[in-house]
């Protein structure tokens, strides 16, 4: 019983949409209506404007085990963390943590802009938890790896965001907590930070914390995690190993019923298939392939365009294209009238899993009828290893050494 | 829940100190703002004590002043910050979870520090009117700290309800600025107030003052208990029901 650090025991989590009342004059008259009409609230029914944030997420992390959750935008990742720091409480069910915890989940959120980063780090390791004996011992180690040595007496309103960053996240990892959360905080910093952040993480791991770790980059998750926890509109999807988990999520990516239906307008059909027409998703470098995207206007709608877009392994948009930009001409719909839209693409990617999303808008005054991600999804193979995103159709041969220099001499004359 | 405190005393000091630290960085004032509002205050009393005469018994006016202004302006700025502490730490709310009654504390914190600052304005009021022979020392003056412990729980009290109150309604710190300004003429800072004005724990808070400091004299026991009674109320009622709706405060922001 007693290796389990975090234990999350069926917990559910209300929210209501838009504003509460933010001053006395709004809610006197609003309790006064309640008073006359006296209901009294349940906590597992929904009223109105209110909506699940996590419905019966459950899910245990030993020690020195490291959970990944992943999801989409509003899936209730970030809910998760906030009730196991302690920032909000769960309408239902319960969760326990043992030991001492730190949250990245905003780094430097505790940085007074005035103070200098010495001061800072002393006022944000006090925020986290870190008694003044700790901060200090650790002080040089918290500096040094921020590599902020310099300024270190600047204040730290004139550090850029990424130095910011930088401090934050090396104060709050030095904490050496025995269970460390921590959402989506390495996508700041440079390249060469985010792999040190990567690495501190691995060896916070190693050292025997236990990590729950958001993200939207299925590769430091994989790097990280074992298992990994998919969230779904608040719900568990599966909880598994992290291979499995991406494939699983990978695929979840082809049912388009994931975002909702417009009421202007609805996709009914998605397609993709290769050039003659074969209905399939797995494509070759360098192979062409048609999606095909068929709508049904639910409502009288003028100058429609439909746009597409991929995304790549690690959910950046790598290409954008809408029938406005190749200049066709928008058209105009009448109530039941269904009309498709082909795009034929080149897949000059390298090996992976790629995202399609679609959307239909009038251009003119940039009104979205349906946004739709993701539409679908395929895989390419790469007939050679290669790394990347963009497949450059390589081809290569060995020279001589005598050759070059005449290849050199060549391209100068 | 004393138990949570002494556990976070380091933030709780840390964030009294940037406080301060923040008030004075980058002022061209810098300590002497510590003095400012006393100072402005004394002067609006100096202005009223020329068109009115107040019975203060064989008191100095300045000295029977001073002794209202620096109570209460520090009761003014703490319940001033106070309000606010939750309201303009909303990143550290809603992202880092420690006890968040830390907030307000600090606020009073940081104002009762400048608050001790400011009573070298007194001490050297004393000193001058003792040599005078228009004032002096009684051992009184030994109790003036168990009165100021009572200020400051019954000001933390109110500052967490007012914290509280001004994260839900953010009209609550125009609601308290506004009874403060008023608050200061149904309070015994320019002229003493006796009767119905003993309501607002404020006047017998400062009459016991003026007792203690100024006229060295036992102050009437039935006040000082009442005083007690009443901040040790306000405090943990405040406490209490800001521990009951902390967990809310992130999601109503």
């Amino acid at each position: 019983m007693n290796d389990i650090a975090i234990e999350f025991e069926n917990v559910s989590k209300k929210f209501k949409r838009g504003e509460k009342f933010d001053s006395l004059r709004d809610l006197i008259p609003a309790l006064a209506k309640k008073l006359r009409s006296g209901k009294k609230d349940s906590p597992s029914e929904l009223k109105e404007r209110e909506f699940w944030a996590l419905r019966d997420v459950s899910f245990q992390v030993k020690k020195g085990e490291a959970l990944g959750i992943i999801g989409s935008n509003g899936a209730g990742k970030s809910t998760v963390l906030k009730i196991l720091s302690g920032i909000i409480r769960p309408t239902n069910g319960h969760y326990r943590i043992n030991g001492r915890l730190s949250a990245l989940i905003e780094v430097g959120a505790g940085f007074h802009p005035d103070l200098s980063g010495r001061e800072n780090v002393f006022l944000n390791g006090a925020i986290l938890g870190m008694t003044p004996k700790e901060i200090s011992t650790r002080f040089d180690e918290i500096v040094d790896f921020s590599g902020l040595t310099e300024f270190i007496d600047t204040p730290v309103k004139r550090y850029s965001s990424g130095m910011y960053a930088r401090l934050g996240f090396s104060v709050a990892i030095h904490m050496k907590p025995d269970v460390l959360l921590v959402d989506e905080v390495l996508s700041v910093g440079d390249m060469a930070f985010q792999a040190k952040c990567q690495q501190k993480m691995q060896e916070v791991a190693n050292s025997g914390a236990s990590i729950v770790f958001i993200s939207h980059n299925l590769y430091a998750i994989a790097a990280l995690c074992k298992q990994t926890l998919i969230l779904r509109n608040g719900r568990p999807v599966m909880k598994g190993s992290t291979t499995e988990a991406i494939k699983v999520y990978c695929e979840l990516a082809n049912s388009p019923s994931d975002v909702g239906e417009g009421t202007r307008l609805v996709l009914q059909h998605v397609e993709i298939a290769d050039i003659k027409g074969q209905p399939g998703r797995t494509f070759r470098s360098g192979q062409s392939f048609l999606v095909r995207l068929n709508f049904l206007a639910q409502e009288r709608l003028e100058k429609v365009a439909v746009g597409l877009w991929l995304r790549g392994p690690t959910g950046e948009q790598i290409f954008h294209i809408s029938t406005q930009r190749m200049h066709m001409d928008p058209i105009d719909l009448v109530p039941g009238q269904e009309f498709g839209v082909q795009f034929e693409l080149a897949a000059n990617l390298c090996s992976g899993s790629y995202i399609i999303g679609a959307v239909a808008k009038r251009y003119d005054r940039d009104v979205t009828y349906l946004v739709v991600e993701p539409v679908g999804n395929i895989e390419i193979v790469a007939a050679d290893d290669s790394g990347g995103i963009a497949w450059l159709s390589p081809s290569c041969k060995m020279l001589a050494t005598g050759s070059l220099s005449g290849m050199l001499n060549g391209t100068s004359a | 829940m004393i138990e949570r405190i002494v556990q976070h005393r380091y933030l709780l000091w840390m964030l009294i100190w940037r406080d301060i630290r923040i008030r004075y960085k980058q002022s061209v004032m810098g300590l002497a703002w510590v003095f400012f509002m006393p100072c402005l205050y004394v002067g609006a009393g100096l202005v009223i004590s020329r068109v009115a005469t107040f019975d203060t018994g064989n008191i100095p006016y300045p000295l029977f002043m001073l002794i209202g202004v620096l109570p209460w302006t520090f009761f003014v700025s703490s319940l001033k910050f106070g309000t606010n502490s939750l309201a303009s730490n909303i990143n550290l709310v809603t992202k880092i979870y420690f006890p968040r009654e830390v907030f307000p504390f600090s606020a009073v914190g940081a104002c009762f520090a400048d608050f001790l600052v400011a009573c070298l304005l007194l001490v050297g009021v004393m000193v001058f009117y003792s040599l005078q022979g228009q004032a002096f020392f009684s051992f009184w003056v030994l109790f003036v700290p168990i009165i100021v412990i009572f200020q400051i729980l019954f000001t933390a009290g109110l500052s967490l309800l007012l914290a509280m109150a001004n994260l839900f309604f953010r009209d609550t710190k125009y609601i308290v600025d506004g009874i403060l300004t008023i608050g200061v003429f149904a309070t015994p800072v320019y002229y003493p107030l006796h009767g119905m004005f003993l309501l607002n724990p404020m006047t017998p808070i400062l009459n016991i003052y003026r007792d203690l400091l100024a006229y060295g004299r036992a102050p009437a026991w039935d006040t000082v208990s009442y005083v007690a009674a009443i901040s040790l109320c306000t405090f943990f009622i405040g406490w209490i029901s800001f521990r009951r709706s902390e967990f809310l405060f992130a999601e109503y922001i």
